[in-house]
């Protein structure tokens, strides 16, 4: 990741964490991890049950969307499925088929323009955790297995 | 009457993905959906019926038939927060 990457994230991070924080959950992002690869902790609509952890990867901030895949845990593995939502898009444990992924982008090059084109404004990595919030509320917490 | 001031609602909306909120003064009477659609015309967003584009008021999603009057309730300023959620995909 180039250092222009590095500075803008350093620059959007403390939102992100805030607005987690706001729902009770959080932003890791460990010392051996490489620099663009964040772990964000979506509480799960059941209370009772664990929460959602995104593996958020950057490769060029803020131009190009991240990698978003779901783990066990902060750090582990993204292959079971019972670490991913039942939502809309949400392929587990392969990819999200949405335009704020990099996945979903390499998969449809008709998103490159129009309402579903990369939006490097304003803070994108806030935009990508706002909307991967709204679409785990919308699946109440239930799991792709 | 000329010269006469409205009780008008300083709106604000803001979206994450845009690098300032839009702000205008409404009428009370004004609904959420007009609100939406200046909104997105602001930052730029043209819809094609792929994404479903709606605010967030308190937590809580916002019914766009409603007035601005009737979700400030008395309130002279309303905070929006614009989220989507893509459809296709």
């Amino acid at each position: 990741m180039d250092l222009e990457s590095q500075l803008r994230l350093k620059q959007d991070v403390p939102e992100v964490g805030e607005f987690l924080s706001s729902i009770s959950g959080s932003l890791v992002h460990r010392d051996t991890d490489s620099k663009g690869l964040y772990w964000a902790a979506i509480p799960s609509a059941s209370s009772t049950s664990r929460p959602f952890i995104a593996r958020i990867a950057w490769t060029a901030y803020p131009h190009a969307a991240p990698s978003v895949l779901f783990a066990d845990e902060v750090g582990g593995a993204t292959t079971d499925p019972e670490s991913w939502p039942a939502a809309p898009g949400y392929r587990a444990p392969n990819d999200i088929c949405k335009p704020f992924t990099a996945e979903g982008q390499a998969l449809h090059s008709e998103w490159r323009t129009g309402p579903h084109a990369w939006r490097s404004a304003g803070n994108p990595f806030l935009h990508v955790v706002e909307t991967i919030c709204g679409d785990l509320a919308r699946a109440d917490g239930r799991r792709a297995a | 009457m000329p010269g006469t001031k409205t009780n008008t609602i300083k709106t604000t909306v803001s979206f994450a993905a845009a690098h300032q909120p839009y702000q205008h003064d409404y009428e009370p009477i004004v609904m959420l959906q007009q609100v939406l659609n200046d909104a997105l015309t602001a930052f730029a967003i043209h819809p094609d019926g792929t994404s479903r584009y709606y605010f967030l008021h308190k937590g809580n999603e916002a019914d766009l038939t409603q007035t601005l009057g009737e979700v400030a309730d008395h309130a002279h300023a309303l905070h929006l927060r614009l989220r989507t959620e893509t459809i296709s995909g």
